[in-house]
């Protein structure tokens, strides 16, 4: 019985579960969905503040929802789901209700007071995707959030990526488990000093040519990350500037290891990291015991591809080629400025122009995709103009269009570009056939930058 | 969230039930000569969950059919031989002007509205009624519309 109970819709799934065993007759689950559906009934008049005894389905399945959410709050607090489906029968479904409501609500309050004690220890960056989470979107959530009515609405989506994230769960729940990570990451960011974290976002930003500060950055992973390489590279792991010394030290001595060294060489690092930062909160040890994985894996997708330089973050001269136009730092153009450059390149005949127009007068991401989607360009042109692009600037256009893919950890290039057929957009689905035509070397090159790089936090 | 299979296929005793509630609302309606028989409560209820599902709405009682029936019975526009048909078209009239006014206008009042509107300016001819109401929802949309893009504060 235990392993077919799904995470979520728990009472539906105990209720379908104990039927299927013969532990629930159908009587008595005819019992249940009576009550259930006068329990609806019930809210549904709550909610029309007693003037409406109807409702649109979608309200209707929203409150539903809601009802099975605070229902599977109280039951899955049970040890085994045969404790639960005994109190199913034991007790009636708006006292349950009335527990799991309750337990949805002190957990409303206790992510509150969480909330606020991450709100005291804010890094102060300048990250526009923490900042905004921290001042916008979680007081709006709080604002908005209804136990009642909507207590499995999760109602925000924050841009803020965090290195475990999990999604599968909803409402105050998901809210619950983003805080407490965001709050042991965040103590672990505070072992650093502000001008050293601050430091290592820029140079993040100048090695990928970015303006990081609108970046999908977690500022943990780059943290952890380059003290892990300060230690290989015999530093205190609190000392997290690289020098180019440094970094060509670590590249021949990662490339020139097997496989099977970097698991081993990684827990030692980690170890060493926890040591000299004199980590010893069980929570903060056993994350960053989760996330020693990720890097093992990143490290060794990043010495198969030969593109350490995209995990290291060094202090001095970049080591990609330098070029272009179009994704360095710089402000966005106005409106006017806009359309008199759509004008413009409606006007030109020929293809080179057009591109010629575009890598001179476009200096940021935004302003390139409302170019792609102005209708300006046609057929061939767009990939004319993916061909006058650095692969950096290939691989954030395509964390845009897998942006949401990418954040279940990387995926090989070549699974997102089969999907190719599916792209509704017209420069996405030209973008991937482009991608799909390079040699192998640059697709490879381009791959890696897609899994290491995070997509931006687009304006407007 | 559609509830599984497993839980409609036992919603038998319920229309049982419901039937049994709409027959008493004769007590009241035999009246005014007006009498649904079982057959004919079969049907409204069976028009009602249709058009409930058409308009998309969800409704767990027979609260509107019985206010329905409890506001218009005593009308002298209604006989015995349109009293089903009758029912029927106030049914997708409720429901669809619902709909329109984005369920800011009460049962009650909703009802009182096309009563008024049926028994007074209408005189009792169903087509009239559709047309009033239909023009009804249609200048409570644009009002509402209205105040949506009224500068920020002029709508509070």
């Amino acid at each position: 019985m235990d392993k077919n109970l799904a995470a979520s819709r728990y009472t539906l799934a105990l209720l379908q579960e104990g039927f299927r065993v013969g532990l629930l007759d159908k009587q008595a689950l005819a019992g249940l969905q009576a009550q259930i559906m006068l329990l609806l009934k019930d809210l549904i008049l709550r909610y029309t503040r007693g003037e409406s005894t109807s409702v649109t389905v979608e309200t209707a399945e929203s409150i539903m929802h809601s009802i099975f959410y605070s229902l599977d709050a109280y039951l899955r607090s049970f040890n085994n789901p045969q404790e639960g489906l005994a109190i199913l029968q034991a007790t009636s479904v708006k006292e349950i209700y009335a527990k799991g409501l309750a337990l949805v609500t002190a957990c409303v309050a206790e992510c509150k007071t969480l909330y606020r004690q991450i709100l005291k220890q804010k890094l102060n960056v300048q990250l526009e995707a923490y900042n905004t989470m921290l001042e916008e979107d979680l007081p709006m959530f709080f604002k908005n959030y209804g136990a009642v009515f909507k207590a499995h609405d999760t109602m925000a989506t924050f841009d803020y990526p965090l290195v475990f994230d999990d999604m599968s769960s909803q409402g105050i729940f998901y809210i619950k488990q983003y805080l407490e990570k965001l709050e042991t990451e965040t103590r672990f960011c505070r072992l650093f000093a502000h001008e050293d974290m601050e430091r290592i976002l820029v140079n993040y930003g100048r090695i990928c040519r970015i303006d990081y500060r609108k970046w999908l950055l977690n500022i943990f992973e780059l943290l952890i990350d380059t003290s892990v390489f300060a230690v290989l590279s015999g530093c205190h792991a609190g000392d997290i500037t690289i020098t180019q010394t440094q970094y060509g030290r670590l590249q021949a001595r990662l490339s020139r290891l097997k496989a099977s060294a970097i698991d081993p060489l990684v827990d030692g690092a980690m170890a060493k990291v926890c040591q000299d930062l004199q980590i010893e909160e069980p929570k903060l040890l056993d994350y960053l015991h989760q996330y020693r994985r990720i890097l093992k894996l990143k490290i060794a997708g990043a010495v198969e591809k030969n593109t350490l330089q995209h995990l290291i973050i060094t202090a001095g001269e970049e080591k990609i080629a330098p070029h272009s136009m179009i994704f360095r730092q710089g402000e966005r153009m106005s409106d006017d400025g806009f359309r008199s450059l759509i004008r413009s390149i409606l006007n030109r005949e020929a293809t080179a122009d057009k591109i010629k127009l575009i890598t001179a007068r476009v200096h940021s991401l935004e302003d390139l995709l409302d170019v792609l989607e102005a209708n300006c360009l046609f057929g061939e042109e767009f990939a004319s103009l993916y061909n006058a692009l650095s692969d950096p600037e290939l691989a954030v256009l395509g964390t845009t269009i897998f942006n949401e893919e990418l954040r279940n950890g990387p995926l090989p290039l070549s699974s997102l570009i089969a999907k190719a057929g599916e792209a509704e957009i017209e420069w996405q689905a030209r973008y991937l056939s482009f991608i799909q035509k390079l040699h192998n070397t640059r697709t490879g090159a381009i791959e890696k930058m897609v899994n290491t790089t995070t997509c931006p936090a687009l304006e407007g | 969230m559609r509830l599984p299979a497993i839980f409609q296929a036992l919603g038998t005793g319920l229309q049982e039930r419901q039937l049994e509630e709409l027959l008493q609302t004769n007590e009241e309606s035999a009246k005014y000569g007006l009498i649904l028989t079982a057959e004919a409560a079969a049907e409204i209820i069976e028009g009602r969950n249709r058009v409930l599902q058409s308009r998309g709405r969800v409704e767990l009682g027979l609260d509107t059919t019985k206010m329905l029936i409890k506001n218009f019975c005593a009308s002298s526009f209604l006989n015995q031989e349109e009293y089903v048909a009758t029912l029927h078209e106030l049914h997708e009239l409720f429901y669809y002007l619902k709909n329109r006014t984005e369920d800011k206008i009460g049962d009650a009042e909703l009802i009182g509205l096309i009563k008024d509107c049926f028994e007074n300016s209408c005189g009792g001819s169903l087509e009239l009624l559709r047309d009033t109401m239909e023009a009804f929802a249609e200048n409570f949309a644009r009002q509402n519309q209205l105040v949506e893009y009224l500068p920020e504060g002029e709508g509070e």
